[in-house]
């Protein structure tokens, strides 16, 4: 496929998120946002919110420019090829376990590519604590954010 | 279309070969804080305006309901993904802009900064812009204020954030925060500026000028794309464009609008890529280039006190102690997410650290830059690039230290500074810091100050638009929003774009429209 006809299937499409791109950004936010374990294992966020955020991100992508969209795109690419590389991990993100991608990740936002890490982590971070129970449990209680229009 | 209403383009039918047609004596491209002003200037001095808005229209009762992430998704532009790309060692830099009717105004938290008297002296004295002094601006500033009911923040509504950040500066520098002043009027300070006032308190272009406007005739189509200025001979004629009414609300139908004059306000973004793309301000090859953006830093000390820094205005105080480094300070506060997606750590560390926000104070620094920035067009899309000064660079290390310093005199344990990456930082490890070597793609970086595309000049070989605001190429096509101010101001520039958008309107109201 050209690179016209991937930009143009870009901009038709009806979803933010492919099937690759939802496994990756599902791989992603149960590293970033998941609480400390038993001994050195982590604990993902629920599913129901991560699904909840991945749709919420879907949405949002949906509606971003061609131009946008392939960028958070090529950086979910990058975390999700080379974090792994870093860590000497011949495979991608989602191929490892929770605590595994944390490490990786660790590593990989002190390295060079750290930007590519700052767009996906800045745009899940914004969706995830609009979650009222992601809100509540970092003891924030702005209503006029959580509940817009309660005030 | 009726008179005096916002019609979406989105909702008009298609009819295959039949393009929707309007006819004006005026028609703006924008409806932000400058194309609002011209548009309400124009009409209620009896000339037939039409508004042409890229934007949807979300009435203030539907905005202020919205969650953030749902502004960002409706209301931003790009939702809120634009970036300016760094050159050389300069950052890269999330741009923020609104879209939509009533534009960047229903996003701003409301700060009202007269354009400084210093810069105005360098417009006027230095730059040949004779009519541009502090004398010659009052009327228009003046205008504005009284229309969007401009206002000092009471000290009562600053928040415990910006309380601490200002103990910390008077124990670090003998200094006193400043109050801001703001567009608002029955503002509580619930702090969701950014996302749209939810109480329609924050008095943005949509429910002040343009309610004028259309109680004055004008007709507003949003979701509406122009793609360029029509021109014959040396006259502008009107506009063309596509209304977003295709599938997934891409750019279908075609339209025009035939007027007998052109005002572009689409922003310092938008307006020097419908003026190149019309082939317009390749005279002097200036069209696009000299953007400033006022670059932005975001600074958050963490306290064993709980500060709730979101309960208070969004923006109430600054200060201006540092002007001479070319660095204003500006109080702040943003959504936890925004505040934990720029955290260091990942995972458990991560968390941790989000759970800090209930104590965590945020302040911002912004550089007064030099004209390093240009938009352009690569194979038909939109590039914006940005190359920040020798000198503009070399004040960031001493912001980065100077806004520590403040948060730790004010009795921060630790600080987090825009560096990707970096773990926060406490006193002792703040002087082991090698900041002047810090790479310029590892600090976070960000903007809503877009200025200075199309600037104002003296002469078609250096600037864009005359002191009127009409092109030095095309006879009566105007230009007036942020993009022809000639250089970066230093402070927020909201009110001088809407001072300068009234200058330029009353300069219109005088002018004969062509026959």
């Amino acid at each position: 496929m050209s690179g016209k006809q991937t930009y143009e299937r870009m901009r038709e499409r009806d979803e933010g998120l492919g099937p690759w791109s939802k496994r990756a950004v599902t791989a992603v936010i149960e590293a970033v946002f998941a609480r400390a374990g038993e001994g050195l294992e982590v604990t993902p966020p629920p599913a129901d919110r991560v699904a909840w955020v991945t749709a919420e991100l879907d949405d949002t992508l949906a509606r971003a420019s061609g131009r946008s969209y392939a960028i958070v795109i090529l950086s979910l690419f990058v975390v999700s090829v080379v974090a792994p590389l870093l860590s000497r991990r011949f495979t991608t993100l989602a191929s490892l376990s929770p605590s595994e991608r944390v490490h990786a990740l660790e590593r990989f936002e002190r390295s060079a590519f750290a930007p590519s890490l700052l767009a996906v982590k800045a745009l899940l971070a914004v969706h995830y604590y609009e979650h009222p129970d992601a809100a509540r449990e970092v003891g924030y209680d702005g209503a006029c954010m959580l509940t817009p229009g309660a005030q | 279309m009726s008179a005096g209403a916002i019609e979406r383009g989105r909702d008009h039918a298609h009819v295959r070969g039949k393009e929707l047609e309007l006819d004006a004596d005026v028609v703006v491209v924008g409806s932000g804080a400058g194309g609002a002003v011209v548009a309400a200037t124009l009409a209620e001095a009896g000339q037939r305006v039409v508004v042409i808005e890229e934007g949807a229209h979300i009435p203030p009762e539907t905005y202020s309901k919205m969650r953030p992430t749902e502004s960002m998704r409706h209301l931003w532009k790009d939702g809120g993904l634009t970036v300016a790309i760094g050159l050389g060692d300069t950052p890269v830099v999330n741009v923020m802009m609104g879209s939509g009717v009533g534009g960047s105004s229903l996003l701003t938290g409301g700060v009202c900064f007269r354009t400084p008297d210093k810069v105005l002296h360098e417009w006027s004295s230095v730059m040949g812009l004779t009519d541009l002094t502090p004398r010659g601006m009052d009327a228009c500033f003046e205008s504005v204020e009284r229309s969007v009911h401009v206002e000092e923040v009471p000290i009562a509504m600053r928040s415990r954030s910006t309380t601490l950040f200002g103990e910390g500066l008077r124990r670090a520098h003998g200094v006193e925060l400043k109050s801001l002043r703001r567009n608002t009027k029955g503002c509580n300070g619930c702090g969701r500026c950014n996302f749209g006032c939810p109480h329609g308190a924050k008095m943005s272009v949509d429910i002040t000028y343009l309610p004028r406007a259309l109680a004055a005739g004008t007709h507003v189509l949003s979701d509406a794309l122009v793609d360029r200025v029509l021109v014959k001979g040396d006259r502008a004629v009107g506009v063309s464009g596509r209304l977003k009414n295709g599938s997934h609300g891409r750019p279908h139908t075609p339209f025009v609008v035939r007027a007998r004059r052109v005002v572009v306000a689409a922003g310092a973004y938008a307006s020097p890529l419908l003026l190149l793309r019309s082939g317009i301000g390749r005279l002097s090859g200036q069209a696009g280039r000299n953007l400033t953006l006022h670059p932005g830093f975001r600074f958050m000390g963490r306290f064993d006190e709980p500060v709730h820094g979101w309960k208070g205005a969004l923006q109430s105080a600054y200060t201006d102690a540092f002007e001479h480094e070319g660095i204003t300070c500006v109080g702040l506060f943003i959504p936890p997410g925004a505040l934990a997606g720029t955290m260091p750590g990942i995972g458990p560390e991560h968390v941790s650290r989000a759970e800090t926000i209930p104590n965590l104070a945020v302040f911002g620094g912004m550089i007064h830059d030099d004209a390093g920035g240009r938009v352009f067009d690569v194979l038909g899309r939109p590039v914006m690039t940005y190359r920040m000064s020798r000198k503009d660079r070399s004040v960031i290390p001493g912001l980065l230290r100077r806004m520590a310093r403040i948060f730790f005199a004010a009795g921060a344990r630790e600080v987090i500074l825009p560096v990707l990456g970096l773990a926060p930082v406490t006193p002792d490890a703040l002087d082991a810091l090698d900041l002047e070597h810090v790479p310029g793609h590892m600090l976070e970086c960000s903007s809503q100050h877009l200025l200075g595309t199309c600037r104002m000049g003296t002469s078609g070989h250096h600037a864009v638009v005359d002191l009127d605001g009409q092109s030095f190429e095309v006879r009566d096509l105007f230009v007036a929003d942020g993009s022809v101010l000639p250089t970066s101001l230093g402070v927020n520039p909201q009110l001088s774009i809407m001072a300068m958008a009234t200058r330029i309107a009353w300069k219109l109201r005088e002018r004969r429209l062509a026959s």
